[in-house]
């Protein structure tokens, strides 16, 4: 099986491992930084915080277009049993 | 057990034969045999359930059924109806040679309804079964999927992109003890205070964040490890660790991942390597 590379966040993995099972990517979730700025709450990425700001705490929002590779039942075929898909597809994944 | 020629007997008496049969099983025509499975091992896993069942006149039947399970680790089922008679005894194991304990897991009951709506009877064996450690009936036990030893694993995580963090999910259907964690992080040589935190989330909340209690600086690379119980140790021999909890068990959705103050664009995580020991949850 070729490396994956993830089209939302650039993560490169091995859809199979040595072992005989199929790995699942999942895009790693952001970090927001809820900060109080001159009396303003205000929620900013880490590289917007300036001198001065006080942090109040931390979000972690999933990644926009986040890919999801875990499954989950989508459905049942006639027999009962499930049909899974990806959590979320997200911008897809290509071969490297 | 002596075996008088049943298709001779009464109703009444088969019936008195079956209450009082130690061993045998008996099945009525309405009952269907179901082989359930859980399976991690992908490229073709197959598990077959053979068996014996003696009929009412008295003839000895064997019966094979395989099921080729998903690697998804969701649980899959046949149904199978063997007529009516005495089922005597089936064993059940995979075809992969490369199967281990905790990756796939069977299950076999007896459901009275073949169709439709159906009800449990009677469930006869569940467990772990590999290529050469079949499980029987009569004989094994009925095991959880969370029981025994689970299968030891080393992955290989997501290689993530230069400025992005690590962050590996717990699949669907597994449930992990975390044994060891290890990941190197290369620093660019943007002058900046990183400091790379380790968090276990249950895929929204934050559970546990540790540190290393040390700041890394400008073009450095040192390993940062995890394991249970091990102290929060800044760098020695390049070597640097968060502290975990001991018996540290996580549930499908757990996140294992990092979150690295002042992380900048050029700084690179290598992929992580875990070392869990993985159970299938049946549900």
């Amino acid at each position: 099986m070729p490396k994956m590379r993830c089209n939302t966040c650039a993560g490169v993995y091995d859809s199979l491992l040595p072992d005989g099972t199929q790995y699942y990517h999942a895009c790693p979730p952001l970090l927001m930084i809820a900060i109080d700025r001159a009396g303003a709450r205000l929620e900013v990425a880490p590289g917007d915080v300036r001198g001065g700001d006080i942090t109040i705490e931390q979000r972690f929002p999933d990644r926009p277009n986040k890919r999801d590779e875990n499954v989950t039942i989508a459905s049942f075929d006639k027999a009962g049993n499930p049909i899974t898909a990806p959590r979320s597809v997200g911008g897809g994944a290509v071969a490297v | 057990m002596d075996f008088p020629i049943l298709g001779t007997l009464s109703a009444i008496d088969r019936a008195r034969i079956a209450l009082t049969s130690q061993g045998p099983f008996f099945l009525s025509g309405e009952d269907a045999l179901q082989l359930s499975v859980i399976n991690s091992l992908a490229g073709g896993q197959t598990v077959t359930i053979v068996g014996r069942m003696m009929l009412l006149d008295g003839t000895m039947r064997t019966f094979s059924e395989t099921i080729t399970p998903s690697a998804a680790r969701t649980l899959q089922s046949i149904q199978r109806s063997l007529g009516e008679g005495w089922l005597l005894n089936f064993s059940v194991s995979a075809s992969a040679a490369t199967t281990l304990i905790g990756m796939t897991w069977a299950r076999v009951q007896v459901l009275r309804g073949q169709t439709g709506a159906t009800s449990l009877v009677a469930s006869l064996m569940a467990g772990y079964v590999t290529s050469s450690q079949p499980i029987a009936w009569p004989g094994s036990p009925i095991e959880s999927s969370l029981e025994g030893q689970g299968n030891i694993r080393s992955i290989t995580g997501t290689n993530p992109a230069a400025g992005v963090e690590i962050s590996e999910t717990v699949p669907t259907g597994a449930r992990w003890k975390l044994l060891a964690f290890s990941a190197s992080f290369v620093t660019d040589a943007t002058v900046a205070n990183r400091g790379p935190v380790f968090f276990v989330d249950d895929g929204v909340t934050v559970l546990f964040a540790t540190d290393p209690n040390i700041l890394q600086t400008a073009s450095l690379s040192p390993r940062y490890n995890a394991f249970p119980g091990g102290p929060r140790l800044s760098a020695v021999q390049s070597n640097s660790q968060w502290s975990l909890p001991v018996d540290l068990r996580l549930l499908a959705g757990y996140r294992l991942r990092t979150s690295t103050g002042n992380l900048q664009a050029g700084d690179d995580w290598t992929a992580p390597q875990m070392l869990v020991e993985e159970w299938l949850e049946a549900p």
